[in-house]
């Protein structure tokens, strides 16, 4: 199980890292930004993909709705995790196929809890 | 605000005023004192009319920069008193720097905490694993009996047991320890948007500096330091681009979500 997270913050992504490793996940790859995360998962190999929503560049939103226009990757699960908490976001983010939305700032159980739905759902 | 026009004025006033200054003193030299008097009024009453027109600039220009940076002062000043209302740029910012000490202060106490907590552990483990070391010593050099055998045997497994709990206690507060470092990425986006106005009201400044600048040159006033006008392009912010971590407490009830408790909520009314 390889696993993309996109933030712009090293810190959060840093985070998240240990968080999954936590979970039995240790194969991640790391990006800052939409526009860096595209190419690496184009290339192939990503399974799940953790993304932020704001960022420069490309955002979040922008990566979602790039991947599930792409027919290579429009199955890829992705969880987002972002301090956007606005209803009509989380709104806009389901509507363009987000699987799971985690509020920052959230706890480690949460984010074991959204995944392991997400798997579940997936099968 | 300074268009090209201006700057041909205020060239045209000067070109002006050497050609006229020329023949005052053309005038004056021919002792012609009523037409050299003509010209100083002419040039007093055109120093006047370039002044009225360069403050007036300078007044427009302090208005459209006020109204850049959203500063409604009556509004302002009503918000102070009933604190209500739509939040200016400015109190927004800081509101915003409000919200990132107290998170700065919450993730440093959380730390703190989960660093008392940890301490006291380690320690125990090691005074426990200092005294059953004692013990196996005591017991290496000496014949021992079974049940003392025994002891030591039950002993070290209440050893190994502690080692376990407080093993899953310390990972606990390490977990706690690494979750409560995001708040640089909130505070983090925060401080962003206010380095952003930062700048929007300094490019603002620098351009009524610039038209301050040439109400100066009219009427002769020096000012040493000189600054470069920047423009900033004001960043677009759109639903796509995201709006950043909520501080406005009073959205919270309406069109922000309170926690995950509500992600969750909302999303299972959609059908996840």
């Amino acid at each position: 199980m390889k696993i993309l997270i996109v933030d712009d913050f090293s810190t959060m992504r840093r985070i998240i890292k240990n968080l999954l490793r936590d979970l039995g996940f240790n194969n991640t790859v790391e990006a800052d930004d939409g526009n860096t995360a595209l190419p690496i998962l184009k290339s192939g190999g990503i399974d799940f993909l953790v993304t932020d929503w704001n960022m420069p560049g490309m955002s979040g939103l922008e990566l979602l709705q790039a991947v599930r226009s792409d027919a290579a990757l429009a199955k890829l699960p992705v969880l987002m995790v972002t301090a956007e908490a606005k209803r009509e976001q989380i709104i806009l983010a389901a509507q363009a196929g987000v699987n799971g939305y985690v509020v920052k700032p959230f706890t480690a159980a949460v984010l074991k809890e959204k995944i392991e739905k997400i798997f579940e759902r997936i099968g | 605000m300074a268009g090209l026009d201006d700057i041909t004025d205020l060239q045209t006033f000067e070109q002006v005023l050497q050609d006229r200054a020329r023949e005052l003193i053309e005038f004056l030299d021919k002792g012609d004192f009523t037409s050299a008097m003509q010209i100083l009024a002419e040039l007093s009453e055109a120093r006047s009319a370039m002044l009225y027109r360069e403050v007036g600039r300078l007044t427009r220009g302090l208005h459209e920069a006020l109204k850049e940076f959203n500063i409604d002062v009556e509004k302002s000043a009503a918000m102070q008193a009933t604190s209500g209302g739509e939040a200016s740029e400015v109190a927004s910012a800081n509101e915003r720097l409000n919200y990132v000490l107290e998170l700065t202060e919450k993730a440093a106490n959380t730390t703190m905490d989960m660093v008392d907590a940890s301490m006291p552990i380690a320690e125990e483990l090691g005074e426990q694993a200092r005294l059953l070391r004692d013990d196996w010593k005591r017991m290496a050099d000496k014949e021992s009996t079974l049940s003392e055998l025994k002891d030591l045997g039950r002993s070290t497994e209440s050893f190994l047991l502690q080692i376990e709990s407080g093993s899953g206690a310390l990972h606990k507060n390490f977990t706690d320890i690494l979750l409560a470092q995001g708040f640089q990425d909130i505070t983090g986006q925060l401080i962003k948007r206010v380095i952003g106005l930062v700048n929007e009201v300094e490019s603002s400044l620098v351009k009524l500096v610039s038209v301050a600048g040439k109400v100066d040159r009219i009427t002769g006033i020096k000012r040493e330091a000189e600054l470069e006008a920047r423009s900033q392009a004001k960043e677009g912010s759109t639903d796509l681009k995201g709006h950043g971590p909520q501080v406005l407490k009073h959205e919270t009830t309406s069109e922000v979500v309170a926690g995950q408790d509500d992600v969750d909520d909302l999303l299972s009314s959609l059908g996840f």
